[in-house]
């Protein structure tokens, strides 16, 4: 069993040992040595989970609030913020740190996500920020150049222009003037 | 005293003026178009009035529709925060024809400053310094290009009904002139529907340094010292502090600033809350920009050092009361810092990011203080500006209050929105902002000087841990994907 974790872009693992303990493991080999400090023995509220191969410390959480999650990683006291994301499954929000969008899934289902960030063939494009799409600068069937201006989306007073990613024509025009999108909402497919 | 005050504003200064309000026994109305409905001003306010759909236009900015509430809910005074209706004569008038006192300047001062050009006339003839210059709008090339050579290049081409850096061009040499005023015209004419052009000696690294008057309607008038405001991202501030940094360097600076707002302001029987914006260059000598003629965004800063509550007086004013402070009794006491909390992303170009905010924990603690204008569980609507807070500190130095703001910025979260609040923390950490060596491109240098981050690993690792509870507890939210693969994990024996 492998439990795929996406940080911020970053891969690690989650790997079950046959021991049944668990060891983190980067995606990137070069990085393993940075990735997590691997192995720890966790107390989920009293229940032991162990995710290691040779328990080096200890760590322990406990809901402290709804969503906002102590954690004790040795003796170092974190307050964790777990809300869910926009783009990713979780925001995280340590209190020694920043932001970050995590995404747990299966690692058999890795395949999926990659697909879809593929260059060749069709292209989707998104809306950068929720808006509302102020202009559709093209219709199906046009030819387009990459950089071309195809719809302006506007949100809080700032317009964002979203542009042809590559030379090509325009297969779908998924947005409509005046209609709100959210981010990562397709608006346009260039082919 | 009045006994009901409309506040014609939404957010953050709506709030406020509420609190301000309630300070003084006064009761208070808020107003809100439809996606405002569960603002967190509607929840603070005495009374709320309905005044129509998101579109400013057809709620913020409807003037009558506005003063049309006030009537119907007998309020004697409209404050009209900052932004919206705050600068515009005609809705003053329209509140005085009403019967209902505006709580700001004179329709004349604020017509009279309204206009860049005509504020930089009134200047001039009241003595006090200005950005050397065409006298005025340049009514063609030739006109344009031989204030260019008296001034000395490199020289800046401005929109006379310009502001937010539109139509501005920064022109090296006399070859590019012709060019640039073309495109400046240009875009002048499609931004503000008016092609008007004045030249400006460029002033390099400059500062941004403001002071804010304070006047009764009895011809006293005050300044509360000055704020400097150049950190900025696309011609808007981010941080705003007093002291100035520069002031700090040279303490004389602070009066010389003052007296040449105090003419300018009195040239206008200035009265209410107002600030002159005047460009600084590295050292001191400045030059009068522009007037706001209305309360500032930035204005805790001031109240933090002065201790004095800039809206209350604003009230009093308005309500007729003498300004009982003399400029003698002004004293400034430590440092204040403000940091505006945008729903936007500084690693993305700035982009707005409005929604839901799922998580909102506000800092505490001494010397800490928080003018906010949303809540957990509130969405952020797409149609206004992206400021959710003002987070002010207050400091005995300049330093405490940094230090202060970091310790501060670390309590904050907002989570579900994007915000600048990681970018203020490294901010506050960078040499060139520590150093107080302010100038209008610092915070663009500092983008991108930015070097990637080694993650602290262990707290990577604390916040999978969390999310991994997160989702063992509850089913990741939003991918059925996660959930299964805990579940499914659960069901195996993962616990033991």
């Amino acid at each position: 069993m492998k439990l795929r974790v996406e940080v911020d872009g970053e891969v690690y693992f989650l790997a079950r040992q046959p021991s049944g303990a668990w060891s983190t493991q980067s995606e990137n080999r070069q990085a393993s040595a940075q990735a997590l400090p691997g192995d720890y023995s966790i107390e989920f509220e009293g229940t032991e989970l162990r995710f290691h191969e040779g328990a080096s410390g200890t760590a322990s959480i406990v809901e402290a609030m709804p969503g906002v999650f102590s954690v004790l990683v040795g003796d170092r006291s974190f307050r964790v913020h777990v809300a869910p994301g926009a783009g990713a499954d979780f925001e995280v929000w340590p209190n020694a740190g920043e932001s970050r969008a995590i995404s747990l899934t299966d690692a058999r289902d890795r395949s999926n996500r990659l697909a879809k960030n593929s260059t060749n063939g069709p292209v989707e494009v998104r809306a950068q920020m929720p808006g509302k799409v102020i202009k559709v600068l093209v219709a199906p069937g046009a030819t387009v150049e990459a950089g071309q201006g195809l719809i302006v989306v506007e949100a809080m007073k700032m317009q964002n222009e979203m542009k042809a990613p590559k030379d090509g024509k325009i297969a779908r025009v998924h947005a409509k003037e005046g209609t709100t999108v959210a981010a990562g909402e397709p608006l346009v497919v260039v082919e | 005293m009045f006994r009901k005050v409309l506040v014609a504003n939404r957010g953050e200064i709506a709030v406020r003026v509420i609190r301000a309000l309630r300070e003084m026994g006064i009761a208070s109305v808020a107003v809100f178009s439809e996606v405002d409905r569960a603002a967190l001003h509607v929840l603070l306010a005495d009374e709320a009035v309905a005044i129509g759909p998101a579109v400013s236009s057809e709620s913020y900015l409807a003037g009558e529709r506005i003063v049309a509430a006030a009537q119907r809910v007998g309020a004697d005074a409209i404050h009209p925060g900052y932004g919206f209706l705050s600068e515009n004569a005609a809705f003053a008038k329209l509140c005085a024809g009403a019967g209902i006192k505006f709580i700001g300047p004179d329709p004349a001062a604020i017509e009279q400053m309204g206009s860049k050009t005509a504020a930089i006339e009134v200047a001039k003839k009241a003595g006090a310094p200005v950005v050397p210059g065409s006298n005025g709008v340049a009514n063609d090339e030739r006109e344009a290009r031989a204030a260019a050579e008296r001034i000395g290049y490199p020289v800046l081409l401005k929109a006379a009904a310009g502001g937010g850096g539109k139509g501005m061009r920064r022109v090296e040499n006399g070859s590019e002139f012709e060019s640039a005023l073309r495109n400046a015209r240009s875009e002048a004419e499609r931004a503000f529907g008016s092609g008007d052009i004045y030249v400006e000696k460029l002033i390099d690294r400059p500062r941004h340094i403001e002071v804010q008057v304070l006047g009764d309607e009895h011809g006293n008038l005050i300044h509360l010292g000055e704020r400097e405001c150049s950190i900025q991202r696309r011609h808007q501030k981010v941080v705003e502090e007093s002291p100035s940094p520069l002031v700090l360097e040279k303490p004389e600076l602070r009066e010389k600033l003052g007296k040449a707002a105090l003419k300018i302001a009195r040239a206008v029987n200035y009265t209410n809350a107002g600030t002159l914006e005047f460009l600084a260059d590295q050292h001191g000598n400045f030059y009068f920009l522009e007037m706001n003629t209305r309360l500032q965004v930035e204005h805790p800063v001031t109240e933090l050092v002065t201790g004095i509550d800039m809206v209350r007086w604003q009230i009093r004013i308005a309500a007729g009361e003498k300004l009982t402070l003399k400029q003698n009794d002004i004293r400034w006491n430590g440092s204040a810092v403000e940091c505006r909390i945008y729903a936007e992303d500084p690693d993305n170009n700035f982009l707005p990011s409005p929604g839901r905010i799922s998580q909102y924990v506000e800092p505490g603690g001494p010397g800490v203080r928080v003018d906010g204008g949303v809540y957990p569980g509130w969405t952020v609507p797409l149609e206004y500006d992206p400021l959710l807070a003002k987070l002010c500190v207050w400091g005995e130095t300049r330093d405490a209050a940094i230090a202060r703001m970091q310790r501060a910025l670390a309590e904050y979260r907002v989570l579900g929105i994007t915000t600048n609040l990681r970018m203020f923390a490294r901010l506050m950490d960078y040499d060139s902002w520590k150093r107080g060596e302010l100038h209008t491109g610092l915070l663009n240098e500092f983008q991108k000087s930015q070097p990637a981050r080694e993650p602290d690993r262990e707290a990577l690792t604390a916040s999978i841990l969390a999310v991994a509870q997160a989702g063992r507890k509850n089913g990741a939210p939003k991918a059925p994907n996660s959930a299964s693969a805990w579940q499914t994990e659960g069901r195996r024996g993962l616990l033991r």
